[in-house]
C-alpha cells in the first residue's frame, strides 16, 4: 500500500484490510489470554484493552496515510529553501536569467501578436477581406474604390459573403463659435455597425433608418476623439455638432478598438446611388466583405467576377480591358508590410528564449556539479534515488517558480511601458490594435523555461542515484567535478550562448546600419523646421484662377510676415510622399511606353523653401505665378531621362492629367525654363522619379498645400495659420497639418525603427544572458581550480600569468562561440538578405563591431573570476585537501 | 513540549518496528507487538494498536512491504517484511541514534560529575 495518486480511491480497500488485520490481532490476543487461564469473556475483554480502541487505531492509521507524505515533502521544501539560500549568488543569476528570458520574449511577442498578427477586435475578423480590381494586363492593382451602385450589386448578387460594407473619407468642417476645424469623418453604409459587430460604448449604432432621406442627421464618435474633445463626458449623447453646415445629433460613442478609417467620427450614408450628395460627401467607397464560413477565396473571387462582368457594361471606362476581382484578408494588408521584419523578429525572440533556457540550464548544472559529493554522500547514507531526485526537483522548482514569477512581473511592467510608448509614438500600428499580454506566449515561455530548468536540475540526482556512488565518494572534489556533468557540456552551453548572441548582435547591427543609412541619406532637401498643411476650400468658392491666386498669395504674404518664418510656399503634394503622376508628351519626341512624371503646382518660393539647387536656366518667378504662365521647371532626372543629351530649355511639354482639369485648355504646352537638383520625391527608399514644377495658378481647381520653414513650435504655427484663415474667410479650413520631420518619423521611419528597437532589445538581453552564462561557468571553473592555482602560485607563478590563464580559458570558449555564430550567420545571411529590406544584410563594419562587442562582453565575464583567481592564497588553497 | 515528546516516541516506535522486522524476518502486526513487549520486558507498556499507524508510515516511505499470508494457526494475516531501502534507512538511523545517544550519555555524565 504505497502512497499513490490513487491513494484516495483505495481508501475503502485500505480500511477493509485494516479491519481484517485488527480482527486477527484481537483473536490472537484473546487466544493468548485464554491460554493464560482466563475465561472466554474475560480473555476477549482484556484483548480489547490491550489493543486499544479499534476506532482510534483506524483514525490514526488513516491520518498517517496522508501525514507521512505531507511531512516528507514539507521537509523537502524546507531543505530546498535552506540549500538555495546557501548558494544565493548563483541562484539569483539563475532566477535573473529565467526572468529576463520569459519577460522579454513575452513582451516582444505580445507586441508582434497584438500589433501585427491579430490587431482587430471586429467580429470574425479572420474572415474579413478587402475587395479590389486588378488589371490582368499589368498585374497591378487597378481600383480599390467603388460607387454605391456597384457596391449594392456586389452586396445583393453575391453568394459567398455574409455581408459587404462600404466606407469612404468625408473631410468635414466642424464649425464652433469663432473657429472652424477640419475633422476626419468616415462615411459608412448603414449596415456598418452590424457588420463590424462591435457594440457602441455609449448610445446606439447606425440602423438602416438613419440613412433614409429626411431622417434626422446623426453622428457616431470615435472613442479617442470623444476623450480628447469632450473629455469623455457621457452627456455628449444628444448634443448637436455643426458639420459641413448641417446640424448632426450625437447618437453614440464607439469603443476604443472600433477604428474604421481611423476617423474622428462616422456618419451613415444611404445605399441609394441616385440621391442628392452633399458637397464633400464621398462618391467612392472602399469595400470590405465577410466571407461565409467555409467559403474558399477562389469561390468568392469567381462569384465577384461574374457580377463585375455585368457591371462593366454600365461603366466600360472604369474597368481595365482584362481584369479580375481580388480579395485580400484585412490582416494581410497590414502583415504584408511587416512580413519580412516579422520573420526576423520572431527568430530573434525564439533565440532569446533559447538563450535564457540554456543559460538557466548551465547555471543549474554548475550548481549541481558543485553538489555531486553531497548527493553521493546522501545516496550512500541510504537516501533513495527517488528521494534525491525529488529533492533536486523541488529545489529546481523553487528556483524555477521564482524565475517565472519575476519573469511575469517583468512581462507585466514592461508591457505597460511598451504599449504606452507604442500607442503614443508608433502610428504605423493599426488603430484597432490593443497591446495586451499574450497569455499563450507567457505560458509557453514559462513551460519551456521550467522544463529546461527541471531537466538540468534533476540530471545530477539521477546520476548520483546510479551505480557510480562509490566512484563519487572515492575521488576528491576536483576529480569528481571534472568527471561529472562534464565540464565539456557546460563549456558547450557557453559556446552555444555566445554563438546565439553573435547572431542576435549582428542582426541588430545590420538593422541599425540599415536604419542609419535610411535616416542619414541625402534626401536632396532640407527636412528640419518644415511645417506643412493643406488649405481646404469650400465647394463653389475660389474656383477661378484669379480668386484662388489672390487668396493663396494673401495667405503666403501673411504667413511670411509672422516672426520666425523664413520661407513660405504653396504646393499640392507633400514633398517626399509625392504628388500626382501623369504621362507626358514632349514636342518632337515619340514614345510607346508611358513617360511617368510627377507634377507639382507650386509658388515661386517652393525651391528656396525646400532648398533645391538651380542647375540650369531659371526658377519660377513671381511673374510666372501672377501671370499664370504655362512654364515649367523640371528636375535633373526628367532632363536626363527624357531629353538625354539634348538641351531641355525652351522645349514644350504636355501633361496628360491637366486635360481632365476644368478650365485648362486641352494639350496645353508648358515651356521648360529651368532644371533643378533632384530630391527623393517618391519615398526615401526609392530613387527620384522625373518631376516637373508649374505655377500653382495655372488652374483654379482644387485645394492647395502650404509649406512654411520656421523655428516656431508646430502647435504655435498651426494656431497662427488657423487664425489667419479664420480672419480671411471662416469657411476655409486648415487640414492635414504636420511638420515634415514628424511625418517622416511616424510614417517613413516608424517601421524600420520598430525592427531596430525590438531586435536591439533582443540583442542587449541576449548579450547580458551570455555574459551571465560565461561568468558563472568561469567563476565555477576558477573555484574548482583553486587548488591548482594555489600550487602554481606556490611554485612561483606570477599573478599576471594566473590572470592570463583564466582569461585564455574563458576567451577560448568565447572565441569558439563567435566563430560558430559567424558560421550560423553565413548560413542565415542568404535568407536574411532576401528577408530584410534594401541595404546590406552583412557588412564587415557591422561584423567587426559585433565581434568587438562580444569580445568586450567576454572579457567582462572573465574579469571577476580571473581577479578572484589571482587573489588565491597558496597557503589556504593547499590546505583544502 | 508534549508534541515533541510524541514526535520522539513516534520516530522511536518506527525505528523499533523496523529493527524488529530486520532481525526477525516477516511478521504480522500482532507478532511485532508481542516481540516489542518481550524485548523491552517491562521497559514500556505498549498500547498494541499504536503499532499500526507506524506500519502505515513505514510502508509509505517504502521501507517495509506487506503481504497477506497464513499464520501458524492457519489464519489469514498480513505479514510485513523489511525492504532494501528499509535496511539502508535502518543503518543510517542506527548510526544517527548511536551518535545522538552517545552524545546525550556524555552530556548527562558530565552533568553528574559537576
Amino acid at each position: 500500500m504505497k502512497y499513490t495518486l490513487f491513494g484516495a480511491l483505495r481508501k475503502s480497500r485500505f480500511n477493509e484490510d485494516l479491519d481484517a488485520e485488527l480482527e486477527f490481532h484481537l483473536n490472537e490476543l484473546a487466544a493468548a489470554n485464554r491460554a493464560a487461564g482466563m475465561s472466554n469473556e474475560e480473555a476477549q475483554h482484556r484483548a480489547r484493552v490491550q489493543l486499544g480502541k479499534a476506532q482510534q487505531v483506524r483514525e490514526t492509521c488513516n491520518e498517517a496515510l496522508w501525514t507521512a507524505p505531507v511531512e516528507d515533502s514539507m521537509r523537502d521544501w524546507f531543505f530546498a529553501v535552506r540549500s538555495l539560500h546557501k548558494g544565493s549568488g548563483l541562484n539569483l543569476m539563475t532566477v535573473l536569467a529565467l526572468a529576463l528570458g520569459i519577460g522579454c520574449s513575452t513582451v516582444i511577442f505580445s507586441v508582434v501578436y497584438n500589433g501585427v498578427l491579430h490587431p482587430f477586435a471586429y467580429r470574425s475578423a479572420d474572415r474579413l477581406v478587402a475587395i479590389r480590381i486588378d488589371d490582368r494586363h499589368t498585374g497591378a492593382g487597378f481600383r480599390y474604390e467603388y460607387q454605391l451602385d456597384e457596391l449594392g450589386a456586389f452586396r445583393k448578387q453575391n453568394r459567398s459573403f455574409e455581408d459587404i460594407v462600404g466606407y469612404g473619407n468625408w473631410y468635414m468642417t466642424y464649425a464652433r463659435e469663432h473657429r472652424a476645424e477640419e475633422l476626419h469623418g468616415g462615411a459608412l453604409t448603414p449596415n456598418a455597425t452590424d457588420f463590424f459587430g462591435m457594440q457602441p460604448l455609449l448610445g446606439r449604432g447606425f440602423s438602416e433608418d438613419d440613412s433614409q432621406t429626411g431622417a434626422p442627421a446623426v453622428v457616431l464618435l470615435n472613442y479617442n476623439y470623444w476623450k480628447k474633445n469632450f473629455g469623455g463626458d457621457r452627456a455628449v449623447l444628444g448634443k448637436q455638432m455643426m458639420l459641413d453646415g448641417r446640424a448632426r445629433t450625437v447618437i453614440g460613442v464607439m469603443p476604443r478598438r472600433y477604428q474604421v478609417l481611423g476617423a474622428d467620427l462616422w456618419v451613415p450614408v444611404s445605399w441609394n446611388p441616385n440621391r442628392a450628395f452633399e458637397a464633400n460627401e464621398p462618391h467612392w467607397f472602399w469595400a470590405t466583405g465577410r466571407l461565409k464560413t467555409g467559403t474558399k477565396p477562389e469561390t468568392a473571387v469567381a462569384d465577384l467576377n461574374v457580377i463585375a462582368k455585368d457591371l462593366v457594361r454600365l461603366r466600360p471606362t472604369e474597368y481595365p480591358k482584362q481584369f479580375t476581382m481580388v480579395i485580400t484578408s484585412l490582416g494581410d494588408a497590414i502583415i504584408a508590410d511587416f512580413r519580412r521584419m516579422l520573420l526576423v523578429l520572431a527568430a530573434g525572440v525564439a533565440i532569446l528564449l533559447l538563450l535564457s533556457c540554456s543559460n538557466a540550464g548551465s547555471l543549474l548544472l554548475v550548481r549541481a556539479s558543485a553538489r555531486v559529493k553531497e548527493m553521493a554522500v546522501r545516496a550512500a547514507l541510504g537516501a533513495s534515488r527517488g528521494r534525491l531526485i525529488r529533492q533536486s526537483f523541488i529545489e529546481t522548482l523553487v528556483l524555477g517558480c521564482a524565475g517565472c514569477a519575476a519573469g511575469c512581473v517583468i512581462a507585466f511592467v514592461a508591457l505597460r511601458i511598451v504599449s504606452g510608448v507604442l500607442t503614443a509614438h508608433f502610428t504605423q500600428l493599426p488603430w484597432e490594435a490593443s497591446i495586451t499580454l499574450n497569455w499563450p506566449t507567457l505560458v509557453f515561455a514559462i513551460v519551456a523555461s521550467l522544463g529546461s530548468a527541471l531537466l538540468a536540475g534533476i540530471a545530477p540526482a539521477m546520476y548520483a542515484g546510479g551505480e557510480r556512488v562509490q566512484a563519487q565518494l572515492g575521488g576528491t572534489g576536483v576529480g569528481v567535478n571534472a568527471s561529472f556533468v562534464g565540464s565539456g557540456f557546460r563549456s558547450a552551453l557557453v559556446v552555444c550562448q555566445v554563438a546565439l548572441s553573435v547572431v542576435l548582435v549582428i542582426s541588430a547591427g545590420v538593422t541599425f546600419r540599415q536604419f542609419a543609412a535610411l535616416t542619414n541619406q541625402n534626401l536632396g532637401l532640407r527636412v528640419n523646421n518644415l511645417f506643412e498643411g493643406v488649405i481646404r476650400f469650400p465647394r463653389g468658392k475660389y474656383e477661378t484662377i484669379q480668386d484662388k491666386r489672390k487668396y493663396v498669395n494673401e495667405v503666403l504674404d501673411r504667413l511670411s510676415a509672422l516672426p520666425g518664418v523664413t520661407n513660405v510656399a504653396a504646393a499640392i503634394g507633400r514633398p517626399i510622399d509625392g504628388g500626382p503622376v501623369t504621362d507626358v508628351t514632349i514636342e518632337g519626341k515619340t514614345h510607346t511606353s508611358r513617360w511617368d512624371t510627377m507634377v507639382e503646382a507650386c509658388s515661386d518660393g517652393y525651391f528656396s523653401t525646400l532648398g533645391l539647387q538651380l542647375l540650369h536656366g531659371r526658377l519660377l518667378s513671381t511673374d510666372d505665378v501672377a501671370g499664370s504662365r504655362f512654364v515649367a521647371v523640371i528636375n535633373d532626372t526628367l532632363a536626363r531621362q527624357y531629353f538625354g543629351h539634348e538641351d531641355p530649355l525652351g522645349r514644350q511639354i504636355q501633361f496628360k492629367i491637366f486635360d481632365e482639369l476644368p478650365g485648362v485648355p486641352k494639350h496645353a504646352n508648358f515651356e521648360v525654363v529651368g532644371i533643378v537638383s533632384d530630391f527623393k520625391n517618391r519615398g526615401v527608399t526609392e530613387t527620384p522619379m522625373p518631376e516637373a514644377f508649374v505655377p500653382f495658378s495655372f488652374t483654379g481647381f482644387g485645394d492647395r498645400g502650404i509649406l512654411v520653414r520656421t523655428g516656431m513650435k508646430p502647435r504655435a504655427i498651426q494656431d497662427a495659420t488657423e487664425r489667419i484663415l479664420w480672419d480671411m474667410d471662416p469657411s476655409v479650413v486648415l487640414g492635414r497639418v504636420a511638420t515634415l520631420e514628424n511625418f517622416m518619423n511616424e510614417n517613413v521611419y516608424a517601421k524600420p525603427r520598430f525592427a531596430l528597437i525590438t531586435l536591439g532589445i533582443c540583442a542587449v538581453i541576449g548579450l547580458l544572458l551570455s555574459v551571465i552564462g560565461t561568468f558563472s561557468v568561469m567563476a565555477y571553473s576558477v573555484s574548482l581550480r583553486t587548488h591548482e592555482i594555489g600550487v602554481r602560485l606556490a611554485l612561483g607563478a606570477r599573478r599576471s600569468a594566473v590572470l592570463a590563464f583564466v582569461f585564455k580559458r574563458g576567451m577560448k570558449l568565447v572565441g569558439i562561440g563567435i566563430l560558430l555564430g559567424f558560421v550560423a550567420e553565413v548560413f542565415f545571411a542568404p535568407a536574411a538578405r532576401s528577408l530584410s529590406e534594401k541595404g546590406p544584410s552583412f557588412d564587415p563594419l557591422t561584423a567587426g563591431a559585433s565581434v568587438a562587442v562580444l569580445i568586450a562582453a567576454g572579457l567582462l565575464a572573465c574579469y571577476l573570476p580571473a581577479l578572484r583567481a589571482t587573489r588565491v592564497d597558496p597557503n589556504i588553497a593547499l590546505r583544502v585537501e | 513540549m508534549s508534541e515533541d515528546k510524541s514526535d520522539v516516541l513516534q520516530g522511536t516506535l518506527d525505528l523499533i518496528a523496523l529493527k524488529t522486522l530486520d532481525s526477525m524476518g516477516p511478521l504480522h502486526g500482532y507478532g511485532i507487538a508481542r516481540r516489542i513487549e518481550q524485548i523491552s520486558a517491562n521497559g514500556f507498556t505498549l498500547n498494541q494498536g499504536t503499532i499500526y499507524p507506524a506500519l502505515v508510515r513505514l510502508q509509505q516511505r517504502g521501507w517495509i512491504k506487506a503481504e497477506w499470508g497464513t499464520s501458524d494457526n492457519n489464519r489469514r494475516a498480513k505479514f510485513y517484511s523489511i525492504t532494501r531501502a528499509g535496511k539502508k534507512q535502518l543503518a543510517a538511523e542506527t548510526q544517527n541514534w548511536e551518535r545522538v545517544s552517545a552524545t546525550i550519555a556524555r552530556l548527562l555524565a558530565t552533568r553528574a560529575e559537576t
